[in-house]
C-alpha cells in the first residue's frame, strides 16, 4: 500500500470505521509515519465537531455531585510512556499532579459555598487553570526529555553491582555508567551518621579511587541519583564502592566502606 | 476538571445519549469518563489535540465500548429513547469546533449519514455499506469526503474540492 493510500484510510480510522485488515495495515504504518499520525489526529479533532453538532443535554446536578464524590475518592496518577523513569524526574511528574490536585481540591470546597462565591471564584480558577496547564505541559516535556536521555544512557551503559559492607550487610546496589556519567541505585542502607553521607567511588586496578557524588538514603534506606566521575578510563575493568564521608564529599576515601564491589560468582 | 465539566458535560451527555440511546447509561458513561479524565489530567498531551477532542472522543469511545458489551436486545428495547432532548444552549466549544459543527450541518445527507453511523453507532465501513445497501467503495468515498470537509472547516479553509 502506498503512502497516499494510507492517507486515504486516516479519516475512517479516526472514526473507528476501518475493517480489520485495513486497520492492521494502517496501524503498522502509523508506527513509522509521523505525517499520517498527524492526519489521524486532525481527523480525530474534526470528529469532535460531530458531538458539537448535537443539541446539548443539561446534566442533572446529581450527576455533577456524583462525579465530584467519585473524583474525591479517586487518586490522580501519572502514566507516562513505559520507559525507565529516572528518580530525579519523579518530582516533575509529582509536581504536575500536585498542581492539578491543589486546584481540584479548591473546586471541591466550592461545592459548599453559595452561587455568588462560586461565580467569583470560577473566573479566578479559569485563569489559574491555564497557568496550571502550562506548568503541567512544561513538566511533561521535561520528563519526556529526561526519559529519552535515560533510555539513551541505559542503552550504552555498563553495570556494576555492589553488596553491603560492615553495618549494612543487607544492602545491595547497582551502578550504571557510560564514559563519565554514573547512575547509582541502592537499597537496604542504614541512615548515615549526622553530617555524613554515602560517597560513590570508581575503582580501577593501579589507579587511585575516583570520587563521585555523595548521596543520602531516604527513610526506607534507598538511595538513587546520578553524577559524574571524572577520569574513568575506557576499556578497563571498573568497579564501584561506597564509603561514609562528610556531606561535602572528599577527594580520597576516609570513612568505612558501606558498600563494596560484588565479586562475580 | 470542574471547568471541563462545566464546559463539556452537556455535549458529553448528548453524545453518550445519542450513542447509547439510554439516558441513565449515558450519565454513567459521563461519570466514568470525567473521573478518568481527573485521574489522568497530568497525562493530557496538548500536542495530541484539543481538550474538546480529548473529552469528546473519550466519551464517544467509552459509549461505543459499552454498547458493544451490552445485550443487543436491551439496545433494541431502549432505541426509542435515542433522540436527545432539546435543551437550552449550554457548554462552550472552541471557535474552531463551532466551525466544524457548521460544516457538519452543510454536509450532503449521504456523507453525514456515513460518518454518523461510524461515530455514533460504531459501525465499520463495510457494516455501513451493508446497512445502507451501498457499495463499499461508495461508503469509503463518502467518509473520506465528509472528513475532508470537516478538517477543512477545522483549519478555517473555505472549501475543499471534491
Amino acid at each position: 500500500m502506498t503512502h497516499a493510500e494510507f492517507q486515504d484510510l486516516c479519516a475512517a480510522h479516526a472514526l473507528g470505521a476501518l475493517d480489520g485488515e485495513e486497520r492492521g495495515a494502517l496501524e503498522a504504518h502509523l508506527a513509522e509515519c509521523a505525517a499520517c499520525r498527524r492526519l489521524v489526529a486532525e481527523n480525530v479533532e474534526a470528529t469532535a465537531g460531530l458531538a458539537a453538532a448535537l443539541k446539548p443535554i443539561e446534566p442533572p446536578t446529581a450527576l455533577r455531585d456524583r462525579i465530584l464524590v467519585a473524583a474525591r475518592a479517586s487518586t490522580p496518577r501519572f502514566t507516562g510512556p513505559r520507559a525507565v523513569i529516572p528518580s530525579w524526574a519523579v518530582p516533575a511528574a509529582a509536581a504536575a499532579a500536585l498542581l492539578v490536585g491543589v486546584w481540584f481540591g479548591a473546586k471541591l470546597q466550592e461545592v459548599s459555598k453559595g452561587p455568588s462565591a462560586l461565580q467569583a471564584e470560577l473566573e479566578k480558577v479559569r485563569g489559574d487553570n491555564a497557568k496550571l496547564r502550562e506548568e503541567i505541559e512544561t513538566n511533561r516535556r521535561t520528563l519526556a526529555e529526561l526519559q529519552t536521555k535515560e533510555v539513551k544512557f541505559m542503552a550504552d551503559a555498563a553495570m556494576g553491582e555492589m553488596s553491603g559492607g560492615i553495618g549494612a550487610e543487607a544492602a545491595l546496589g547497582k551502578v550504571f555508567w557510560h564514559k563519565n556519567e554514573v547512575h547509582v541505585m541502592a537499597a537496604g542502607l542504614p541512615m548515615p551518621p549526622e553530617g555524613k553521607g554515602y560517597q560513590v567511588w570508581a575503582l580501577v586496578d593501579g589507579m587511585k579511587p575516583m570520587p563521585g557524588n555523595v548521596f543520602t538514603p531516604n527513610a526506607a534506606g534507598a538511595m538513587a541519583g546520578a553524577g559524574e566521575i571524572v577520569g574513568i578510563p575506557q576499556g578497563k575493568v571498573v568497579k564501584f564502592a561506597v564509603t561514609v564521608e562528610p556531606i561535602a564529599g572528599v577527594k580520597e576515601p576516609t570513612g568505612a566502606m558501606i558498600m563494596t564491589p560484588m565479586e562475580k560468582k | 476538571m470542574s471547568q471541563l465539566y462545566e464546559r463539556y458535560s452537556a455535549a458529553a451527555l448528548a453524545t453518550a445519549t445519542r450513542v447509547l440511546g439510554d439516558r441513565v447509561e449515558a450519565e454513567d458513561v459521563v461519570q466514568e469518563v470525567f473521573v478518568r479524565i481527573w485521574e489522568r489530567a497530568a497525562d493530557y498531551d496538548t500536542g495530541r489535540g484539543s481538550v474538546a477532542a480529548w473529552v469528546m472522543s473519550s466519551i464517544r469511545n467509552a459509549s461505543i465500548d459499552r454498547i458493544r458489551r451490552r445485550d443487543a436486545q436491551r439496545r433494541a428495547v431502549d432505541a426509542s429513547a435515542a433522540e436527545p432532548r432539546a435543551q437550552p444552549e449550554k457548554g462552550e466549544f472552541p471557535e474552531d469546533l463551532k466551525r466544524v459543527n457548521a460544516a457538519v450541518a452543510q454536509l450532503p445527507p449521504d456523507q453525514r449519514q456515513a460518518i454518523e453511523l461510524a461515530y455514533f453507532e460504531g459501525l465499520s465501513q463495510s457494516e455501513i455499506a451493508a446497512r445502507l445497501k451501498q457499495p463499499l467503495g461508495t461508503v469509503k468515498t463518502r467518509v473520506r469526503l465528509a472528513m475532508q470537509k470537516l478538517r477543512a472547516a477545522l483549519a478555517g479553509l473555505a472549501e475543499v474540492p471534491e
